[in-house]
């Protein structure tokens, strides 16, 4: 008979067995994503550079000709896209402000609408990832059955050919080059790749790669949305045919006239000035938390380059010779943690966790003492021999902050005479890890 | 696209589809689960220049995405209950019935629970790892990762107080 925990095992495994991940639009969303979020960083980089120049650590590191460095390539002014339509600024960043050079998306979706039989339009919606491309979806009904229908229109430096992948569901796959040197695919079939997954989910679609560089793709179901839903036709609406028609029609070109093709030295410029200004970011941020961390530890604390303090000689007097210490740290634990469940006594693998004891900072704030450390003569304590001690500060809106420093030895050299000299070291540096994390709770709350 | 955006892709592409099943097992609900993955790889990305990157990617994205599991349930309140599902697929395994049942259990345990199983059971790691990713003390990791088989055992029907079957360590 099995366990309760095998079960569970044996079903988690089948459960994630069962689901085939959707890698593509995961990498894709994650890289749009992370986008977003570094311009984010650079906005607030902006935001607070003056002040940093201020405090006087690294001013000179902070790369304020990067800051809004992700502005779109500006285009003629006389740029036909732009001049009629303005796009909205969705970009909460406000850094990366659309203007001139940019595909409008509003303007693609009313191209591929006007290009399809009459019918009803709803649940549309579309957007720019880049400044030169754009996206849509939308729901199509043209009087026998809802339709869900996406695609892009792009211009690329060095676009792919478009390559028929391996047919695997039962469906079809041509690609044909146009007398104007226009690369055309078409495919048709079952929507997903297993043979047995709903195989009347149907997905056509056409793409299209002019040599100049544009790029335009409509794919269509037999369904209303891309997925859980029941088919309400047998095929979808248009025909090949009709679809190639589509995405070869004039219109792309008028549309994405006079924009400029986002080369891959570009994009490699604009990574490039990103990843400076992160990593100015990251260096400012660090600087600036190493500092404060060490000057609220006390006297002869030493930031570290990478946001930390470490115990200068002074400090490490009394520790036995032959113990090394590790740096004061502290760490924000405030996702969902509770104080009880941070204070639970434990053993694990060799190490203790001691109950959490209440305490006072010097400054008059409540705090909680923990200790810990490797259990002596366990089969775990044959490397070194730890201990650690963490002041926690928690409070009723959730926030739990913890300053805490280890020691450690060789277990060879560890004796219970040495151990305690190392814990009354610990002991002595408790309230400057008090003073630390009580600093940081108020830095929180500011 | 420079060299480490493509060194980006290549990870992305390689941890994707598991992150995503450890998603999907997280959430019951396959938009919840692609919102959760993209945002994880957001933050990979965000993490992943020229001069730093995180020393382990895999183990880093799969902290952050359970970390930021616990939080959105924490915004989203924990009253939802997973409404997509994957189609059945018979005759592929032995007891669909027990899978369904336990995984039924799963989903109406408390976020952190659920989080504790999926990464104890699914993912394999240690008590200490997922007390790493969690923010929690390996004892919390212990009881919460006991009291949870508990209730699956008890929705199950089997003997809930036989000792032989807490192991949890």
């Amino acid at each position: 008979m099995m366990t309760i925990e095998e079960d569970l095992e044996l079903a988690l495994r089948a459960e994630a067995g069962r689901v085939d991940p959707p890698v593509a639009d995961l990498v894709s969303g994650g890289v749009e994503r992370g986008r977003e979020l570094r311009r984010r960083q650079r906005a607030r980089l902006a935001v607070g550079a003056s002040a940093v120049v201020v405090a006087g650590t690294v001013g000179a590191l902070v790369a304020v000709p990067f800051v809004g460095g992700d502005d779109p390539v500006t285009a003629g002014s006389d740029d036909p896209v732009t001049a009629e339509a303005p796009v909205a600024d969705d970009d909460v960043s406000g850094v990366a402000a659309p203007g001139q050079g940019e595909l409008d998306p509003d303007a693609v979706l009313d191209a591929v609408v006007a290009l399809l039989p009459p019918g009803e339009i709803t649940d549309a919606e579309s957007g720019t990832p880049e400044p030169g491309s754009a996206w849509y979806q939308f729901s199509y009904d043209d009087g026998d059955g809802a339709s869900w229908m996406m695609g892009s229109a792009a211009v690329v430096a060095n676009p792919e050919t478009p390559v028929c992948p391996v047919i695997v569901n039962g469906g079809s796959c041509e690609v044909r080059t146009l007398d104007d040197g226009t690369v055309l695919m078409l495919t048709a079939g079952p929507y997903y790749p297993q043979p047995d997954r709903e195989p009347d989910r149907l997905h056509w679609s056409a793409h299209a790669v002019a040599p100049g560089g544009l790029m335009v793709a409509l794919g269509e179901m037999n369904t209303p949305t891309e997925k859980e839903s029941e088919p309400t036709r047998d095929e979808p609406p248009l025909s090949l045919n009709q679809l190639a028609a589509v995405v070869t029609d004039d219109v792309w070109a008028e549309l994405t006239a006079g924009l400029p093709a986002e080369s891959a030295e570009q994009r490699a410029a604009e990574d490039a000035a990103e990843e400076a200004a992160a990593a100015a970011l990251a260096g400012v941020e660090a600087s600036a938390a190493a500092h404060a961390l060490a000057e609220s530890l006390g006297p002869d604390w030493v930031p570290t380059p990478d946001g930390f303090a470490e115990p200068g000689p002074s400090v490490l007097e009394g520790l036995p010779s032959g113990y090394t210490a590790g740096p004061a740290i502290v760490d924000d634990l405030s996702f969902g943690l509770g104080l009880a469940e941070l204070c639970v006594a434990g053993e694990e693998k060799g190490a203790v966790n001691e109950g959490c004891v209440a305490g006072t900072a010097p400054g008059g704030e409540p705090v909680h003492v923990q200790w810990g450390g490797t259990v002596p003569d366990g089969p775990y304590a044959q490397g070194s021999i730890e201990d650690r001690v963490g002041v926690i500060v928690a409070d009723d809106a959730g926030m739990l902050l913890r300053a805490s420093i280890w020691v450690a030895e060789p277990a060879e050299a560890s004796t219970p005479q040495r151990r305690a000299e190392a814990r009354a070291w610990l002991q002595e540096r408790v309230d400057d890890l008090a003073r630390a994390v009580t600093a940081a709770a108020a830095g929180e709350r500011r | 696209m420079a060299g480490d955006a493509e060194g980006f892709m290549d990870f992305a592409s390689a941890c994707g589809g598991r992150l995503f099943r450890t998603a999907w097992l997280l959430t019951g609900d396959w938009h919840l689960a692609e919102d959760l993955v993209q945002e994880t790889l957001g933050k990979v990305y965000r993490a992943w220049t020229k001069r730093s990157r995180p020393d382990d990617p895999a183990a880093y994205a799969r902290t952050t995405l359970v970390r930021t599991f616990i939080t959105h349930r924490r915004r989203r309140g924990s009253g939802e209950r997973p409404t997509d599902s994957v189609p059945e697929l018979p005759g592929r395994e032995p007891d669909v019935a027990l899978r369904v049942t336990l995984l039924d259990a799963l989903a109406q345990l408390d976020a952190k629970d659920r989080a504790v199983l999926v990464l104890r059971y699914w993912e394999d790691r240690t008590v200490e790892e997922t007390a790493a990713a969690l923010g929690l003390s390996a004892g919390a990791v212990r009881s919460r990762c006991f009291r949870a088989l508990h209730r699956l055992r008890a929705v199950l029907g089997t003997d809930a107080d036989d000792p032989t079957r807490s192991g949890v360590a």
